[in-house]
């Protein structure tokens, strides 16, 4: 196999780690949606605690990415 | 075909570009930049602060705004005053930068303007010198404010549990296999410290690096009016990841400190 198409199918494999991301991540926000429309009082602290746990969720996404472009 | 509507130019690189030397140190474009944004808004700073007062003007009103949306931001995480305010000026600082360098990239033209063929403002967010720079400063920040409020034995017996150990084999085998297993969890412990940093600084390089590409690939699509969402696009994600950054820096320093809940918010 040459160089370049292992390098292309390398890359298209660490993509494929997004998706775990998205599930995750819709999740999350489903989740936290449902809670501020149960208990809108609370929905600003829920919202900042909703939008970390968001962010860490994309972590992984956000490396797949970097080694994408590393690659 | 359609080609005149397509407007194709290299991928930018990971790398920024060294625009020159002063006494055999580089100056790469993104320092420039990060210096611009900073010179600015140090001298944007100086003539509002400068010009308060008691009914505030257009300028001030904004500056009032992003005070407290910080301060809020940082109260609702910390969940004390005392708390928040230790850590607010060192945060609030990250904040505008960060906040800035996104905002001032998505201009557009500013990163357009070449010198000797190379990008000469390059976003300093969409270098990973910045992000770490700023992550690593932070951690530093963190760490000593760590020692201040444990005590050096304790900060040390955060990670290498060696009391829990002699503790838990003088109450009995299973309490001393169960501190052992702590004891190893201690170690992982300074490894997640160092993967923080990775984590928290790899994020914002790669969702502005991932936008500096978006926009090249997609002119190579479409140069007209399918930009616009992308600017648009691009403002939110500037401002969301700005909070995200400095939220978790916040978090990082509410899990390294000893927060007292008993205080009233």
């Amino acid at each position: 196999m040459e160089v370049e198409a292992a390098r292309l199918i390398a890359k298209a494999i660490v993509m494929t780690s997004m998706l775990g991301t998205a599930i995750g991540e819709g999740y999350l926000l489903g989740k936290g949606f449902e809670a501020m429309g149960r208990n809108p009082e609370i929905s600003d602290s829920l919202f900042t605690k909703m939008i970390i746990g968001v962010a860490m969720a994309e972590s992984t996404a956000i490396y797949a990415l970097v080694a994408f472009f590393i690659m | 075909m359609f080609s005149f509507l397509q407007l194709s130019r290299p991928i930018d690189g990971i790398h920024s570009d060294t625009i020159f030397y002063i006494l055999g140190y580089k100056i790469n474009n993104s320092t420039l930049f990060s210096v611009l944004i900073l010179a600015l808004l140090a001298v944007v700073c100086f003539f509002v602060i400068k010009r308060f007062r008691q009914s505030p003007g257009r300028l001030q009103i904004l500056f009032e705004i992003i005070y407290g949306l910080v301060e809020n931001l940082i109260l609702q995480i910390t969940g004390s005053k005392k708390e928040t305010r230790i850590i607010l000026p060192f945060i609030g600082a990250i904040f505008v930068f960060v906040l800035a360098s996104n905002l001032l990239g998505i201009i557009p033209g500013i990163t357009s303007i070449t010198y000797d063929g190379k990008m000469l403002l390059r976003i300093p967010t969409a270098d990973f010198s910045t992000t770490l720079a700023l992550a690593l400063a932070s951690f530093v920040i963190i760490q000593i404010l760590s020692v201040k409020d444990f005590g050096i034995f304790g900060y040390i017996g955060k990670y290498i549990k060696v009391k829990e150990l002699y503790l838990g084999f003088r109450q009995g085998f299973k309490q001393g296999m169960l501190a052992m297993v702590e004891f190893f969890v201690g170690f992982l412990d300074i490894i997640g410290e160092v993967a923080k940093v990775a984590s928290v600084s790899l994020r914002l390089f790669g969702n502005m690096y991932a936008g500096m590409v978006l926009a090249t690939v997609m002119s190579g699509v479409l140069a007209y009016a399918l930009p616009t969402f992308l600017v648009a696009m691009g403002l939110l994600v500037a401002v969301v990841q700005t909070i995200v950054f400095t939220a978790l820096i916040t978090v990082y320093y509410t899990m390294a400190v000893k927060i007292d809940t008993a205080e009233d918010l």
